[in-house]
């Protein structure tokens, strides 16, 4: 009985001890949260007042980086129920207008009026946010309320509706600290940032053309499918897809050794965003660079024109090979697919063209303003460049700029650098790794 | 000699009580020793597959190499835990939803971030994250990265079959994929 005893104990310490080191880990992210906020508030300041760009740029860049890490430690709290859009949005936006404002500073432009006005909402509103934490860190602190407690409770009133008026537990004690927290972030002004920063939940723009009927998008997804993969299956629509675009959902059905096919067609202009046959996937007979071929001729068949590929992923047995228009030698990177192949058979078994459908247009392109000549003297001198082209990039905005895309190497990577083409400026930098162009 | 007898039957008796609680304790880590192949393994097969071959033109689309991918190989690790049994579609589903979050304000910002948000997925909450993902999750994975979203933008799903959750309830409906519901 005794050792029972004992070993219950033992049982009971190692417990404590696990649920403590969680604690711990939570209190350390909530301190955070805070200590960043204040960072926050403080380098918003600094901006505020300082008279050189030398200092703003500073503040900005270390603002920026006290939101990223406010952001970052938020994400390692156990709130996932708890709704904190109003501050996450805060967060959001402060982290990319500070950004935006050290890039600017570091190409020696100076704030306008109307970035200080949001600047100084900001800080008022960083500083709100910090003092109302604070207040809830205080709870914790005394040992009021542990993190982990939260975290069972909060979980537990997610799964079902609240029914009665809350009780007054500690949990709900942070609950409404939290809820004092969003009602003051959304009494703030919300600023004026069109054009500075992108919208916070972008929206792709409709595929242009009139909306098609139901019978319509079946016919286009079955011919765009093929009939010998349809093979007599009967296809049906499943539903709508509030998506942007908007999609009818088309199905076909499993059946004849095939899997489901799920195509959906936009409900504006009838196009074809996405296509996957569930069809399973045996051992590959066919070599990636046969995949290339047999993907560029689905494509033709399927009146994409002048597509050229730009890259390829490998894995488990399918080949994923992107694809961009090009006009005029020119390479449109907005009007972009990207076909998938089996490679048991080597057939077509996917298709993304969400972009391409919406972007893609005959496009008026202006003559570069500066040579590729003039456009290479922007690039480190110590890079080795093999190739270059012209071709069109998309910004946040959807806003497109005609460049000179290089291909060169440096030390054992390989880069793709893209200089604005009528200024002759460096734009971006994308180094090319393993699988494949690094997005960045 | 008869007393001797039953303290040993007592001893017996408490060996075999600790034993159990020993069992107990351990827990899910004890059968997890055997069944759960290496780490190294496991990372060799998902991160193995790419394969690179030399480009035609001068365009080379990948640097030759390989290099273990850490975002890709998690991101199939979740698919393959929270979608077994789905359709191939509400796989590649579920790993759009992750990047959906990596995108929206609101989540943490890189893949990593939003997969061990605490509470966020049930297959990080229960470990069952670290059993080797299957083929078609590590197609899902590559799928979703390459810009599939069967969703329609969704930043939440759940099962509600196997959960009652009031709270995504309360979230924007999308669509419906295998036996998992989809919300904004």
């Amino acid at each position: 009985m005794i050792l029972l005893g004992l070993v219950t104990l033992r049982e009971h310490r190692l417990r404590r001890e696990i649920e403590l080191r969680t604690e711990n880990q939570y209190q350390r992210a909530f301190q955070e949260v805070v200590y960043h906020l204040d960072g926050l508030e403080q380098e918003l300041a600094k901006a505020l007042a300082a008279g050189s760009t030398n200092q703003t740029a500073k503040a900005f860049a270390d603002a920026w980086r006290h939101s990223e890490s406010a952001r970052s430690a938020i994400g390692q709290l156990p709130i996932a129920t708890v709704p904190l859009s109003a501050t996450e949005d805060f967060i959001g936006r402060v982290a990319a207008f500070t950004y935006t404002l050290s890039q600017k500073g570091a190409s020696g432009a100076t704030i306008t009026d109307r970035e200080w006005n949001v600047l100084r909402d900001f800080r008022r509103q960083a500083k709100f946010a910090a003092e109302e934490l604070a207040k809830m860190g205080e709870d914790f602190a005394t040992g009021a309320l542990r993190w982990t407690e939260f975290q069972r409770d909060t979980v537990a009133a997610a799964a079902t509706r609240p029914e009665r008026a809350p009780e007054s537990t500690p949990s709900n004690q942070v609950t409404k600290g939290f809820k004092m927290l969003e009602d003051g972030m959304t009494r703030f002004p919300s600023p004026d940032l069109e054009g500075v920063l992108p919208p916070p939940e972008r929206k792709l723009p409709q595929v242009p053309g009139a909306a098609i009927g139901t019978d319509e998008a079946v016919r286009v997804a079955v011919s765009f499918v093929g009939p010998s993969v349809v093979a007599g299956r009967r296809a049906g629509v499943v539903g709508r897809v509030p998506s942007d675009p908007e999609a009818y959902r088309i199905q076909i059905p499993a059946g004849g050794g095939r899997g489901a096919v799920w195509v959906d067609v936009s409900v504006k202009g009838g196009r074809v965003l996405w296509m996957m046959d569930e069809t399973p996937i045996g051992a590959a007979t066919v070599a990636p660079a046969m995949a290339e071929a047999i993907a560029a001729d689905f494509l033709a068949s399927r009146g994409f024109e002048n597509m050229r590929q730009i890259s390829r992923q490998v894995h488990e047995g399918v080949a994923v090979i992107g694809f961009a228009c090009e006009q005029d030698g020119v390479l449109m990177y907005p009007d972009q697919v990207v076909v998938r192949v089996a490679l048991d058979t080597g057939r077509v078994d996917g298709f993304e063209g969400t972009n391409y459908q919406v972007f893609h247009k005959v496009r008026r392109i202006a003559p570069p303003g500066v040579t590729e000549s003039q456009a290479r003297a922007a690039l480190n001198p110590r890079l080795d460049v093999t190739a270059s082209r012209l071709a069109v990039i998309m910004d946040d905005f959807y806003k497109e700029t005609l460049v000179y895309e290089f291909r060169g190497t440096l030390d054992d990577q390989t880069y793709l650098v893209y200089v604005n083409a009528d200024t002759g400026e460096e734009e971006k930098i994308k180094r090319v790794g393993p699988q494949g162009i690094e997005t960045v | 000699m008869y007393k001797a007898g039953r303290i040993c039957i007592a001893l017996l008796v408490l060996v075999a009580l600790v034993a159990v609680v020993w069992y107990v304790r351990l827990g899910g880590r004890a059968p997890a020793a055997e069944t759960w192949p290496a780490r190294a393994d496991v990372d060799a097969r998902s991160s193995a597959a790419p394969t690179t071959a030399v480009a035609p033109t001068s365009w080379e689309l990948a640097a030759p190499g390989q290099a273990y991918d850490y975002n890709f190989d998690l991101m199939a690790r979740v698919i393959s835990a929270e979608a077994k049994g789905e359709p191939y579609v509400g796989q590649v589903a579920v790993g759009a939803v992750i990047l959906n979050r990596v995108e929206h304000p609101h989540f943490p910002k890189t893949i990593p971030g939003v997969i061990f948000e605490p509470d966020a997925f049930t297959a990080v909450s229960q470990g069952t994250i670290w059993l080797p993902p299957t083929a078609s999750a590590i197609r899902a994975a590559q799928d979703a990265l390459a810009g599939w979203d069967p969703t329609g933008g969704a930043l939440y799903y759940y099962n509600p079959a196997k959960a009652t959750n009031w709270w995504i309830t309360t979230r924007r409906f999308l669509v419906q994929i295998g036996s998992h519901v989809f919300y904004r």
